[in-house]
């Protein structure tokens, strides 16, 4: 995310009052009424009437990004699909058990598997040109889908995951961490401006 | 993302039925990505929001009692997951540059910029939403480039109408800001 800075100081115009006065008549006309003494105002500033032409002017290209359409990639249903199916068919009843010096720490199946994607998503954030689609699996094995970038060695980028997975799983499962298969089933497109 | 078929496939889905929640996957998934990267402003971000919004919405099913439209619930649910996602994030680098790759927009006879002028224009207002804080953020996406009412906004995010307001005004002046400053 990124670092949120200080607001600006309020801008104020020739006439005194400030710009901010003009946002909602310039992006919001269907609510936006004046009257009396800003209606007169407004009628009798220039600097006021400029100031709202040049915020309806920017207003409008929020406008048109609200028309520009979002693409939405088309394995995603699927993605999901199998996401959930993962966690659904997974079997409350499996566990995987930690030993511990008293007792066994024991976490079922499906919790497993919300844990395993989460470690495995933030392993794979450390790789470049990987993405993990799905994580799947008992608690014998795990199996991680995930799309990479074309000219790239497979062997490279699925040891680079394997790795990393690896230490995650371990540092929250211990010796108890299953084994992770790597399935690369998709391409991803070109980084921008390549 | 509204109707009553909505709200029968979410209790049917509640009760059990794999068929009915798998298809509220496939009629919403795309709805739910547009939120999502409106909200992270990174498209593979945004994935991983959605599919951790669905997964969050199945684990719910149970808790779905239908008092909210299930268009409310599934709205208030990948916001949420955005927003957690946003929490745990540590990114600065540029994304206008991410959100061309999913922002399309396409030639129009009545329209005389290009539909690259247009994307790339798209892009760049969606970096400056990137840029508010969340709490302006996602009211702004739900209203500006969802459609919602100022009420429905205020149903998904459960805070009152007037907050809505007071939160829209307060990100349209600091976007118009950072417009000012993009040109």
């Amino acid at each position: 995310m990124n670092a949120h800075r200080q607001p600006a100081p309020e801008r104020v115009l020739a006439c005194g009052r400030p710009a901010s006065w003009l946002v909602t008549l310039a992006t919001e006309q269907e609510r936006a009424e004046l009257a009396g003494t800003d209606a007169r105002h407004l009628a009798a500033c220039p600097h006021c009437r400029a100031e709202l032409d040049d915020q309806r002017r920017r207003w409008s290209a929020v406008r048109t990004a609200t028309t520009v359409p979002v693409r939405v990639p088309p394995e995603l249903v699927g993605t999901v699909l199998a996401s959930v199916n993962a966690l659904r068919h997974g079997s409350a009843g499996q566990r995987l058990e930690i030993p511990a010096t008293q007792g066994v720490t024991r976490v079922s199946e499906p919790a497993l598997l919300l844990l395993a994607r989460r470690l495995v998503r933030d392993a794979a954030a450390a790789v470049p040109d990987c993405r993990v689609r799905s994580v799947s699996g008992h608690v014998d094995r795990l199996q991680v889908r995930v799309a990479v970038r074309y000219g790239h060695a497979l062997d490279d980028i699925a040891a680079g995951l394997r790795d990393e997975c690896d230490r995650q799983l371990h540092r929250t499962f211990g010796s108890a961490a299953p084994p992770l298969d790597v399935l690369v089933d998709d391409l991803l497109p070109p980084p921008p401006g390549a | 993302m509204t109707g009553s078929a909505d709200r029968a496939l979410l209790v049917a889905a509640g009760r059990g039925d794999e068929s009915c929640f798998d298809l509220l996957v496939r009629r919403h998934t795309a709805r739910m990505y547009r939120v999502a990267v409106r909200i992270v402003a990174d498209p593979a971000d945004a994935e991983d929001v959605v599919q951790d919004a669905w997964l969050a919405a199945w684990r719910g099913l149970r808790s779905y009692r239908g008092e909210a439209e299930p268009s409310t619930w599934l709205y208030r649910v990948v916001t949420n997951t955005g927003l957690a996602h946003l929490r745990r994030r540590r990114r600065t680098v540029s994304i206008d540059e991410r959100l061309q790759e999913v922002l399309v927009a396409t030639e129009e006879p009545d329209v005389p910029e290009s539909a690259a002028v247009r994307t790339e224009q798209a892009a760049l207002v969606q970096a400056a939403v990137a840029e508010l804080e969340p709490s302006q953020r996602v009211p702004l996406v739900l209203h500006e480039f969802e459609g919602l009412s100022y009420e429905e906004v205020a149903a998904v995010l459960d805070i009152s109408v007037a907050a809505v307001g007071s939160r829209l005004h307060r990100a349209r002046e600091r976007l118009l800001g950072k417009l000012r400053e993009l040109r």
